[in-house]
């Protein structure tokens, strides 16, 4: 067996739940231009409420989606609550940031209150836990069932945005949202819905990396967050197919740089390529001539 | 170059009335979110046991531990364990005629807050005698403040700067008794498990984490002094989504065992990744520390199918007796009390050992007939150290048979509910550590005989 085609294997098992975590983080960044540092809140709700889910319907798949459409709820009601009337007139986005930050805060130590700072886990079935070997690359069968259904999202998401009269609009938006505005788009409702899909990404992306772990907790999410943003910036931030580019390069880098140097050491490559991208690429790896919010 | 003129970023505009009220509106939110956490997190802590008796001067203990956010598992547990050994010194009549009261000190599980809310602490009660809590997790800022304030101080922290404590806290390491030893001690004891159990080529599997890595470099110091030659040594990014590269070289060095000490979440992902790759085979003896049998981390790995089995079956628990199940009644008592606090957790190390420290303490300002830690606490270690047991020393398993054997001037020592804890004469605890089996229990995990037994000489000699 390639270890280095295995190490690309592990990457894009990786590199699928990042996309999924860095395309929700780019959509609210493109639409609100704000930098939802509490994004890690939509991720913990989501695999606690897939976790209280799958309990209650026993079905796994089920609960994820269920999950997703309770962050998703999340989203909405923290554009609503906190994201919109902050960001009427010109008030600082520091201000934001710092409540996006506490949004975070808020929601770990609710769930650490209610459901204890111990270790959990979605119950995957035996079957789904079977090796699977494409080439030299060594899966599960639930970590392929995850990259599809994270790679469809990332597709489906790129689908609305090319050819839906939605995904117009809030390219719209995120190109010029006076402009957009005088042009009649409800630019009140589109955010509203791109911060609900935004949460139900990241409960999704949640829900999917509690299944790849094995195990989830109330602590053991919050350092994801650094990945979500190196995905999120070296592919272009507020870029759609960024998250998608992005999340590969992170994914992927880290995984075969694991085979070289110590694990521990693998975050600092993945900020090697952020900090290459930011100083040679500053509008990602796409491109700076994908301007806006392009699928 | 940054590109301006194409950044995402929003251009702030200042205008002073919008702004000031915007400022003012997320100023609002943010405190309604910070109470609205804060009491979230809030409504499980313990209150504040303070229960003077009326008219009677108090001795304080400074219970100084998380009891909000994660880690308040380890408030929860300090505190309880200290509380039952005050209860019983003060069912017993006190200290000198002194009641000892509890305050909690709240450090969230945080070494910066902790120093600020251990400061205010020092200031605010002068009647304080002691500080117990006091994990690793904080212990690097708050022992040196406790030490400092001349007050006894113990610890329960197996850190590395704590581990030679008169190098680091130089003339006031006397006020200091960890209960637990020294992190390195532990990955000593692992070296020498390996070589009494014939295993030659290991693989050395650590968290990258502060707590990790001092029993790493004893298992390191230990392999190299015994000849033992390591596989490979993979230090794991804590909670990464996947371990499968680390997992491909671990197999392709062909170790004929694992060392390892990982955290909950991180032994998850690294299990299921190994059992993906092995097929489910998995057949290499492992070794680790205790916190393998604590529910957290049995429920992490019991989400592979079928590897709790193979667990129970190849790896393999090296830990200290210190803390464990005792056999003799104070512990049998000890249980039984524990269990009417309801607090919440089984009764074991790391908290338990602090039951006997604190009675230690008040059994040794009875003899020195002092409450000032700077004349009962550097000589404290002699009342409870298993090598001053001579024949015709008495054994006290409570407070009260402690008090006895000092009112009639019989030689004993201190053996407590869990004890005897052997300090040596750096108030460092030089303990035996045992290798063990474990089978899963419908609540948990409980180790299983037969043991193989590590005694300090062979620690020392591992080192030699």
């Amino acid at each position: 067996m390639s270890i280095y085609v295995a190490a690309i294997g592990f990457g894009l098992v990786s590199a699928s739940i990042l996309a999924v975590s860095a395309l929700g983080f780019n959509l609210t960044f493109a639409v609100s231009r704000t930098l939802n540092v509490g994004f890690i809140a939509f991720m913990l709700l989501g695999q606690f409420a897939a976790y209280e889910f799958q309990r209650a319907t026993g079905d796994l798949w089920l609960g994820i989606l269920l999950a997703a459409c309770v962050s998703g709820a999340l989203g909405f009601l923290l554009f609503e609550g906190v994201v919109r009337p902050l960001s009427k007139g010109e008030g600082e986005p520091f201000v934001l940031v710092l409540i996006l930050l506490s949004f975070y805060t808020l929601i770990a130590s609710v769930l650490d209150a209610v459901f204890g700072s111990g270790e959990r886990a979605l119950l995957v079935p035996a079957a789904l836990q079977r090796p699977v070997h494409i080439g030299d690359m060594l899966f599960t069968v639930s970590q392929i069932i995850v990259m599809g259904c994270a790679f469809g999202l990332v597709l489906i998401i790129d689908a609305i945005l090319r050819v839906t009269t939605a995904g117009r609009d809030i390219r719209a938006i995120s190109d010029d949202p006076a402009l957009a505005r005088t042009k009649g788009v409800p630019v009140r409702t589109v955010s509203l819905a791109v911060w609900a899909i935004s949460g139900a990404l990241g409960g999704a992306a949640g829900a999917f990396l509690a299944v790849v772990q094995q195990s989830f907790s109330v602590t053991a999410t919050g350092t994801y967050f650094v990945l979500i943003t190196a995905a999120a910036f070296v592919g272009g931030a507020g870029k759609a197919y960024g998250a998608l580019v992005g999340a590969l390069v992170v994914g992927v880098v880290t995984q075969v740089a694991a085979i070289q140097v110590q694990s521990s050491l693998s975050p600092l490559i993945a900020f090697g390529v952020l900090v290459g991208v930011v100083l040679f690429r500053p509008g990602g790896v796409l491109g700076a001539a994908n301007e806006g919010l392009r699928a | 170059m940054l590109n301006h003129r194409r950044s995402r970023w929003p251009r702030v505009t200042r205008t002073r009335h919008t702004s000031w009220r915007d400022a003012r509106r997320g100023g609002l939110i943010v405190v309604s979110l910070l109470v609205v956490g804060m009491l979230a997190a809030g409504f499980r802590s313990p209150s504040k046991a303070s229960r003077p008796s009326a008219n009677q001067p108090s001795l304080r203990i400074l219970t100084i531990a998380a009891f909000t956010g994660p880690q308040s598992i380890l408030g929860a547990g300090s505190f309880g364990i200290t509380k039952m050994a005050v209860d019983e010194i003060n069912r017993a009549g006190g200290v000198l005629g002194h009641k000892l009261v509890i305050t909690t000190v709240d450090d969230r599980g945080d070494p910066t807050d902790g120093a600020v809310a251990l400061r205010q602490a020092l200031a605010t009660y002068q009647d304080a005698v002691a500080v117990t809590g006091l994990v690793s997790l904080t212990a690097g800022t708050e022992i040196p403040l406790a030490v400092g304030a001349h007050l006894l101080t113990i610890g329960a922290s197996g850190a590395t700067a704590f581990a030679h404590p008169a190098t680091t806290l130089h003339a006031d390491a006397k006020y200091l008794y960890n209960v637990t030893p020294p992190d390195e001690l532990s990955g000593i004891a692992m070296g020498v498990a390996l070589r009494k159990l014939h295993l030659k080529r290991p693989a050395l599997v650590f968290t990258s984490s502060p707590d990790a890595l001092p029993v790493l470099q004893g298992a390191q110091t230990a392999i190299q002094h015994l000849g033992i030659r390591t596989a490979i040594t993979l230090k794991l990014t804590p909670d990464s989504t996947s371990y499968g590269t680390e997992v491909q070289r671990l197999i392709a060095s062909h170790p004929d065992s694992i060392v390892l000490e990982v955290d909950p979440q991180t032994a998850g992902t690294f299990f299921g990744n190994l059992s993906t790759a092995l097929s489910g085979k998995i057949k290499l003896p492992m070794l680790t520390d205790g916190e393998a049998l604590q529910t957290t981390w049995l429920n992490a790995v019991k989400s592979t199918a079928g590897l709790l089995p193979i667990l129970a079956r190849e790896m393999r628990i090296v830990q200290t007796p210190l803390g464990g199940p005792a056999r003799n009644p104070e512990f049998t008592h000890m249980q039984k009390v524990w269990n009417s606090y309801k607090i919440g957790l089984p009764i074991g190390a790391p908290f338990t050992p602090l039951h006997d420290i604190v009675t230690l303490m008040a059994l040794a300002m009875t003899k020195a007939h002092s409450t000032d830690p700077a004349v009962f606490a550097p000589d404290m270690y002699k009342l409870g150290s298993k090598r001053f047991v001579k024949p015709g020393t008495a054994k006290a398993y409570t407070y009260v048979q402690g008090l006895h054997f000092l009112a009639s001037g019989k030689p004993f020592v201190y053996w407590g509910g869990v004890g005897p804890i052997d300090y040596n004469a750096q108030h460092v605890i030089v303990s035996s550590f045992t290798v063990l089996h474990w089978t899963p229990t419908p609540g948990g995990a409980k180790t299983v005989p037969p043991a193989v037994k590590i005694t300090p000489a062979e620690l020392s000699l591992a080192i030699r």
